[in-house]
């Protein structure tokens, strides 16, 4: 057991925010999660443990909106790796779109090479 | 001036607005929004962050995407929405039992006659002067909502280099969208001895960037002449005084205030709606019905909530009850029974009874406590207690007033959390 290493963080799953405790052996692989009250709980300790992974929400150039808003407001479709936020977020940066647009049209395709598209939080016509 | 009469008109079209006037329309009550804003969705347009809908519709949303499927239901409805219409005045007439809703627009006043009204306004954020930061008064401190829609909405940079002074959620989400952005946030500064935010946003928005939050710390002066150029912070002790001597200068060109949101009550106060000076929102029955016949409030401008979830139940329930009232099929109200907060509880939502019906009552604590309980007491005898656990000031707690200890109460009721010893069994 000396070679264990354990994390302690709170679960972003749902508002109870149990706090979870995640034992990882040499090899860094988790041993056990404890705390969490749900299978949600169990899942989201073994993977933010090991490889964390987050939703990226940001904004977009929009162009052509009648509103003359500038910007719309886009997120990653699923959690990418925490790892790759920066990198996503440049990717994201030179991104364009014209309206109109409906929430969940693609922004940006497959991001990072994660499989994962960046799509539109609101619609604007 | 253009007269209507809707049987309710709902003040506000962000969250709670939307939510009331769906639940409205939905029991046949003609229904109409007024908004100040160009477009619906209040607040939640500049929220791009994930972490909205968890509970209500059990995946996770940003606030645009949360907001939207509410504007869609709205646009698919009956009801008439008023944009760009600021409401200036509500005025409740007693012999017709209807109220006025007076609200400015681009083609000028406008009188709304409704039989019933949801006040869903929201609350604005506390600035440098309520919290009294000493030194110059440079460009460059905003409020951290202000600069997140400088950022999110607008496309425009509020500064490079930040310090936010406050650890509620909103301060943390502007710490990770600076980071994001590419913008230094040198920290979080805390007057408390713990962060007011929840936990996923410390840990998603200043762990995954490692962002320092340092506590019982506070900015004791604000430099710099034109610009900001540095501010200074200083420890606190415990009765949150700086101490002296432990003040240092951080250079920096901007100062986010995330100190607290302040329900946005002027035109609801001058309808002689009583406001609870503690929530600085309404006193609200059971039903959501303030002090004035037939004017509902809820979400945020009753009491400041920490999930917009939340929120939109609880207007759901207010436009339910504000409908019912205009159908005249919402209860008679009777004796009106004082709803009390005590122990370490610093209020409840609803502060009265006037129906004598089951209610869920709303608290938060003062401060955080790894071990207590709730106790519900009814005219002064103990009806109920929970079962000991641990409490947060950051999140709003609810707990069941069941029908028979409502119907049974004749003087009053109090909701107490009741701190208990780690030791004691």
């Amino acid at each position: 057991m000396s070679n264990c290493t354990v994390k302690d963080f709170y679960c972003t799953v749902c508002p109870s925010e149990c706090p979870l405790t995640v034992t990882l052996d040499e090899t860094g692989s988790v041993v056990s999660v404890a705390g969490n009250s749900c299978p949600r709980g169990e899942r989201f300790g073994r993977q933010e443990a090991t490889c964390p992974m987050r939703v990226l929400a940001s904004t977009v150039r929009l162009e052509g909106a009648h509103t003359g808003e500038p910007l719309i407001p886009v997120r990653t479709r699923e959690a990418i790796p925490l790892s790759l936020q920066a990198q996503a977020m440049d990717a994201i940066r030179k991104a364009r779109v014209t309206a109109p647009v409906k929430m969940g049209d693609i922004v940006l395709a497959n991001v990072c090479d994660t499989g994962v598209d960046v799509v539109a939080s609101c619609s604007a016509r | 001036m253009n007269e209507i009469t809707y049987d309710v008109v709902v003040i506000g079209g962000g969250p709670a607005g939307m939510a009331a006037a769906l639940k409205a329309a939905d029991a046949g009550a003609s229904t109409a929004i007024v908004e100040r804003n160009a477009q619906l969705g209040g607040i939640l347009r500049q929220c791009i962050h994930p972490g909205f809908g968890l509970t209500y519709f059990k995946e996770e949303l940003t606030g645009p995407e949360y907001a939207q499927r509410f504007i869609d239901r709205v646009e698919d409805s009956p009801i008439k929405v008023y944009l760009g219409s600021m409401v200036l005045s509500i005025h409740h007439d007693d012999e017709s039992g209807t109220s006025d809703v007076v609200f400015m627009s681009e083609t000028g006043m406008v009188t709304l006659t409704a039989h019933a009204v949801v006040l869903a306004m929201g609350c604005r954020e506390r600035t440098r002067s309520e919290i009294k930061i000493p030194g110059s008064r440079p460009a460059g401190v905003f409020t951290a909502g202000l600069a997140q829609r400088y950022i999110n909405i607008e496309n425009l940079k509020p500064g490079s280099r930040f310090v936010i002074l406050g650890s509620g959620d909103i301060g943390l989400i502007m710490a990770r969208r600076l980071a994001l952005e590419g913008f230094e946030v040198e920290g979080v500064y805390e007057l408390m001895p713990y962060a007011n935010g929840l936990h996923r946003n410390v840990k998603n928005c200043l762990e995954d960037f490692g962002i320092p939050l340092h506590l019982s710390t506070t900015v004791t002066r604000v430099i710099g002449k034109n610009r900001v150029e540095a501010v200074e912070v200083s420890q606190v002790d415990e009765q949150l005084h700086p101490i002296e001597g432990t003040q240092h200068t951080i250079p920096c060109d901007a100062l986010l205030l995330s100190v607290g949101l302040i329900p946005e009550n002027e035109v609801s106060a001058a309808a002689g709606v009583k406001l609870n000076p503690r929530t600085r929102g309404a006193v609200v029955d059971e039903s959501l019905e303030t002090t004035v016949p037939g004017i509902f409030s809820c979400g945020n401008v009753l009491h400041v909530h920490d999930l917009a979830d939340n929120v939109t139940r609880e207007a759901e329930r207010a436009g339910a009850a504000a409908a019912a009232y205009a159908a005249g099929t919402l209860a008679a109200t009777s004796e009106s029974v004082p709803i009390n907060a005590g122990g370490i509880a610093s209020y409840v939502v609803p502060a009265r009874l006037t129906r004598g019906e089951a209610a869920k009552l709303f608290f938060r604590v003062r401060r955080p406590v790894t071990r207590a309980h709730v106790r519900i007491t009814v005219d002064g005898a103990t009806a109920l207690e929970g079962k000991p656990r641990s409490f947060i000031p950051s999140i709003m707690e609810s707990f069941p007033l069941p029908a028979k200890l409502a119907a049974a109460a004749k003087e009053s009721i109090e909701i107490s959390v009741i701190e208990e010893d780690d030791d004691h069994e």
